[in-house]
């Protein structure tokens, strides 16, 4: 990886995540606790898990790797968006603004890491019908446009103003974060050298994930071992992870299908 | 950006208690999940009266601020438009599997005025005719058979995952550990081996907790080794997957103690002689050798040279181990010399045949669980130094699953013993068995103590029957629970050969109404058609229901039940001998409460059969059982002839518990109570002198007494009495099924559902859908290949007695060659729940009810299936 620190010498914060895989279960919480905080829309999982299966029996092991938006320093994304609506904060968060979006997809497939979903239709989870907890969010996802992860910046910006620590404090932290029955995942400031992150990810023992593709992600993954043989094999391109679609499920949604990067939200609940 | 999001922060409970986000549009309110068992604490968000997040509890260590996928998900349950949100009544009067009922919306008082009508008749002429169905999952539905037994009736049937879970790991859990189930010492275990278990993996018990001791023990250097036909999630997360033919994990423990005992020469002498019966003699008939002026069993005294009571030898370690005595003409042994011989069979080369797995790998797998075992070592914790045994070995589903399901968890637990890594620093624990009590008050206070013959008593339990001292079998129930008093469920009230039970022993009365708290016995006990032929013979059902179910569908009545954001529970947690974390750390007694007021017209069913104990004028009979059960003080006490509101009555609880100051009102304000742990409670064996029988002469006993009474109903040949023998073997579980049926099928818990309840939520079954296994049925790689079949073909499973189950095959290489792995319990039939409806496998429809695919001794059902599988 290039030098994860080379912005030290600047005053902004660097917000960065370590995913501990030794930790992680798979269980899928940080996917649902992402849906609960962010409101998405069926079919769109900002933060998901995807399964690896290596080896032969009885050498075989199932890998988890929880994937989302890495939060790239040289955000491929950002680059290829025409109008500006991708662009990346000083501290780092890559975000879109719907309001400039024109679900164009170029970001889609930009991003080597499936990160991006568009909203193509609106569809509640269940059909006919909206609930009270999607009325209060849904509003904001507008169709035709291009969301992803934002590390919870609204949560991460709501607490500064509180004087809280991003990481540290709850109530200033990604929602996967804060869920996370095993621990898996740290988060705060890269640029601060007394952070969780920094210490884990100066401890050479991070990988980032597709560390070719030359984007320098501030999503980390702590993979000692066999779990860096499972990630080498080049997680999260859908087409070589162990999804239901790779199995040969039939999948309602076209994403896991496609074997590229970019994931299309076009149906949702999967209703007969 | 596009998503304006709610910016509100994210304080918790205490912190607008504390007035910090006065002026905010929203509040988080304290409660309990309900979604499994494990009923962990939980905060909701609620703004505009909505609820639009749940989060654990970050102040209550059941769960300590983290929650599983199920519970995060909540809100889509709450929020379903397929909830049952008024009285229904059926017009249809034909009653079938997809026969519709033809609801029609009633009032709750026309539903109440026909169901207390045919309550009143039932009452009035024999109380037993009712019958009290609960679900497992929603433990506070426990509260339901309180009330049906102060109806009159001991017909209250655990079904859904009951009679799939844990008989045999309650039964010696129980007599062991005196707990529901066990977990290692996470803080101080360093070598845990697992057969058939997830704990801190996966779903289960007090999950969001031990997800987090497991991981922190794994970090710290705990080696976790999983004994399991699949690499699930236990076994991905372990130093070592050991992977096992289907059900053969008896052989496997026994084998382990066999290399331990007599290829290693180890044992924890010091432990075994004070805590276990090891030195007990037994005689050739397999039971103690009494005293006979005391009846208590006798021991060889070495320093004296004489057998003599247990208790008499001033030292422990002058009880003899090994050896045979001559004690008045009768050739003795001692329990362990007999255990030591017993095992000298399960050679770790016949272990491989039975198992699959290489000799090589049981012997090293058994060196280096007794040598971890550190027999000897000690450790400080707070001041008291006590035995360090930092290994444990756990047992659950998996391993329990099975016709041999008692002798398989007997055999597991027997590791424990032999190294003295039971409820000791580092070894395996039981959940909470001891608590001294909320400091200010010193309640509850319970604790293991000694009985009958020197053994070990429950301080609490979970059921009315103990382990031990085990009841005498009669008959009474229907559940037939009491002619089996080792069981900790039944299936009969579903079975195929009830009525030629009920009829042999001759039980005069049949069931007249059954009320129903949430169970779907339908999907979650076995063969669905089997079920509801035995079901729609009960003339009046009525059924408290979140959802319509199959089961709701055979009922007269439905009434909407209110979840577990719309109600009161003041104890969720209590017993906590398995949904409240063990090993050191807090104790948390957090409440349940309404995050908001109950939509629609659901009613929560306690305040509803509060009311019917009134009516019916049977609430003194109420008030007794409840001042007993729920543990009541002077001045609390529900006293006779008064009427009282379910609220009152959980305020009284906590009263009753933690005194006057802290009350209902106290609790909705804070949500939870906590208070440290003591090492005296954690490792309670170190000062209880009571013992674990390793030699399970009481199984014995029950066994004779059991057969009496068979034999009087001329049943006696129906079991097989072997089974009731005090050392446990490893039996093949379908010995007589055809070559054909060449592949083991079997069912584990999935970490995103909870038997077939979860189906219907939409945001599980998104995540479900995209996972390779969840909905699937797992195969091995070369195994499909063999037959010609490739992920996402659609098969069907064929048992041999001619049941079918379909699924798609999901080809991996984290299962066994003999195996197929289906995970939990699948999606409903039902149109009602139209998300779940025919998603996942039905593995259940494998499973046949009946007496010959149980374990004769404990009643679990044998949750695999041999099958042959055929392309669709």
């Amino acid at each position: 990886m290039k030098n994860p620190f080379r912005k030290s010498d600047q005053p902004d914060k660097r917000w960065a995540m370590v995913i501990d895989l030794t930790r992680c279960t798979g269980c899928a919480g940080c996917q649902l606790a992402c849906k609960a905080e962010n409101f998405t829309p069926p079919g769109i999982t900002w933060s998901r898990v995807e399964f690896l299966e290596v080896g032969s029996y009885p050498q075989s092991r199932r890998h988890a790797i929880p994937v989302g938006c890495m939060q790239c320093e040289g955000p491929e994304c950002v680059r290829v968006c025409p109008t500006g609506a991708s662009s990346q904060r000083k501290d780092g968060i890559v975000t879109v603004d719907a309001d400039k979006c024109i679900g164009c997809k170029s970001c889609m497939i930009a991003c080597p890491y499936g990160a991006r979903y568009i909203l193509e239709e609106k569809r509640t989870y269940f059909p006919g019908y909206i609930t009270p907890y999607e009325e209060q969010g849904y509003s904001n996802f507008q169709v035709g446009t291009v969301s992803k992860c934002d590390f919870c910046a609204h949560r991460i910006d709501e607490g500064l103003s509180k004087g809280l620590v991003p990481g540290v404090d709850r109530e200033a932290t990604p929602a996967c974060v804060i869920n996370c029955w095993a621990n898996a995942r740290t988060f705060g400031d890269l640029n601060d050298p007394n952070s969780e992150v920094h210490k884990l990810v100066s401890s050479g023992q991070v990988v980032q994930l597709k560390p070719e593709t030359g984007l320098d992600p501030r999503v980390f993954y702590l993979a000692p071992g066999r779990t860096a043989v499972a990630l080498s094999g080049g997680l999260p391109n859908r087409s070589n992870a162990y999804t239901a679609a790779a199995a040969g499920m039939p999948q309602s949604n076209e994403d896991l299908a496609d074997g590229g990067g970019s994931s299309v939200a076009r149906e949702g609940a999967n209703l007969p | 950006m596009s998503i304006k999001l709610d910016k509100s922060s994210h304080a918790l409970s205490v912190a607008s208690k504390n007035g910090s986000d006065s002026g905010k549009d929203y509040e988080w309110k304290a409660s309990a999940c309900g979604l499994c068992y494990a009923q962990c604490s939980i905060v909701a968000k609620v703004k505009n009266g909505v609820i639009v997040k749940i989060e654990g509890n970050p102040d209550s260590p059941i769960g300590s601020g983290r929650l599983c996928p199920k519970g995060v998900a909540g809100i889509m349950m709450h929020y379903d438009p397929n909830r049952v949100n008024t009285p229904l009544m059926r017009t249809n009067p034909e009653k079938g599997l997809g026969v519709d009922p033809k609801w029609k919306p009633i009032s709750w008082d026309e539903a109440e005025t026909i169901i207390l009508e045919k309550l009143r008749a039932v009452h009035e002429d024999d109380p037993r005719k009712l019958v009290l169905l609960r679900t497992t999952t929603i433990a506070t539905t426990r509260e339901a058979g309180i009330w049906s037994s102060a109806f009159g009736s001991p017909n209250s049937w655990d079904a859904g995952g009951g009679v799939h879970c844990g008989n045999g790991a309650h039964l010696i859990g129980g007599l062991f550990h005196a707990s529901w189930s066990l977990v290692p010492d996470f803080h101080n275990c360093n070598y845990a081996i697992y057969f058939g278990a997830s704990k801190g993996h996966g779903a289960g018990h007090s999950s969001n907790s031990n997800a987090q001791l497991a991981a922190d023990a794994r970090a710290r250097g705990m080696r976790l080794v999983v004994v399991d036909p699949m690499c699930n999630f236990a076994a991905s997360k372990a130093t070592e997957w050991v992977p096992i033919r289907v059900g053969t994990d008896a052989a496997f423990a026994l084998s382990m103690v066999n290399v331990i005992l007599n290829e290693l020469g180890v044992w924890d002498g010091e432990y075994l002689k004070a805590k276990t019966n090891a030195g007990y003699l037994i005689g050739p008939d397999s039971h103690y050798l009494r005293d006979p002026a005391t009846n208590k069993p006798l021991v060889w005294d070495t320093n004296k040279n004489a057998a003599v009571p247990y208790d008499m030898p001033v030292n422990t370690s002058d009880i003899s181990l090994l050896g045979t005595y001559s004690v008045n003409g009768i050739q003795a042994q001692p329990a362990f010399n007999l255990i030591k011989d017993h095992v000298r069979k399960y050679t770790p080369e016949f272990a491989e045949q039975v198992t699959t797995i290489p000799a090589e790998t049981v012997r090293r797998v058994a060196t280096e669980f007794a040598t971890q075992a550190r027999i000897g070592s000690t450790i400080e914790i707070e001041g008291q130094t006590m035995p360090l045994r930092p290994v444990a070995a756990i047992y659950f589903r998996g391993s329990q699953g099975h016709r041999n399901s008692t002798w398989n968890c007997l055999a597991i637990e027997l590791l424990n013993q032999v190294v003295g890594a039971s409820d000791l620093p580092g070894g395996a624990l039981g959940f909470n068995p001891a608590m001294q009590g909320f400091p200010e008050t010193s309640v509850p206070r319970y604790e293991p103590f000694t009985s009958t013959d020197g053994l070990m008593e429950t301080g609490l339990w979970i059921k009315a029957h103990k382990p031990f001292p085990a009841n005498d079998p009669k008959v009474n129930s229907l559940t037939m629970e009491d002619a089996w008093p080792l069981t900790v469920g039944t299936g009969f009230m579903a079975a195929s050969d009830r009525e030629e039970i009920w009829n042999a022993f001759g039980v005069g009365y049949r069931p007249e109404i059954m009320i129903n708290v949430g169970a779907n016995p339908v999907l979650t006990v076995g063969n669905p058609q089997t079920a509801v032929e035995a079901l729609k013979t009960i003339p009046f059902m009525v059924s408290f229901d979140l959802f319509i179910s199959e089961f709701s569908e055979l009922c007269d009545i439905v009434l909407p039940d209110t979840e577990y954001m719309e109600r009161f529970d003041v104890a969720p947690q209590f017993p906590p001998l398995h949904d409240h974390p063990a090993g050191m750390g807090e104790w948390g007694w957090p409440i349940r409460q309404p995050v908001v007021e109950p939509f629609g017209e659901r009613r929560d069913f306690q305040e509803v059969l509060l009311k019917w104990a009134y009516e019916l004028g049977f609430g003194n009979q109420y008030h007794a059982v409840l001042n007993k059960r729920y543990l009541l003080r002077d001045p609390w006490l529900l006293e006779p002839d008064k009427k009282y509101s379910w609220v009152d009555i959980c305020d009284r609880r906590l009263k009753s518990v933690f005194g006057e100051d802290r009350n209902l009102e106290w609790f909705k304000e804070n949500g939870v109570i906590t208070w440290p742990k003591k090492p005296s409670e954690v490792y309670w064996r170190h000062h209880v002198t009571a013992r674990v029988p390793i030699f399970y002469e009481g199984l014995k006993t029950m066994g004779e007494k059991q057969r009496k009474l068979f034999e009087e109903h001329n049943f006696a040949h129906r079991v097989d009495w072997s089974r009731w023998e005090p050392l446990p073997e490893w039996v093949e579980c379908h010995p007589d099924d055809p070559p054909e049926y060449d592949l083991s099928a079997f069912y584990y818990r999935d970490v995103l559902h909870t038997n077939s309840f979860t189906y219907e939520n939409p945001w599980l079954n998104e995540v479900a859908e995209k996972h390779p296994l969840s909905y699937t049925i797992a195969m091995n790689r070369a195994t499909a290949e063999r037959k010609g079949l490739k992920s996402g073909d659609e098969v069907t499973m064929h048992s041999p007695t001619g049941r079918k189950a379909v699924g798609r095959v999901a080809l991996t290489d984290t299962i066994h060659p003999d195996a197929v792995g289906i995970g939990g319990c699948g999606g409903h039939m039902t149109s009602s729940q139209p998300i779940a409806k025919g998603k996942g496998v039905r593995f259940n429809e494998l499973l046949e009810i009946d007496l010959d695919h149980m374990d004769p001794v404990n009643l679990n059902m044998d949750v695999c299936v041999r099958v042959k599988i055929t392309k669709n």
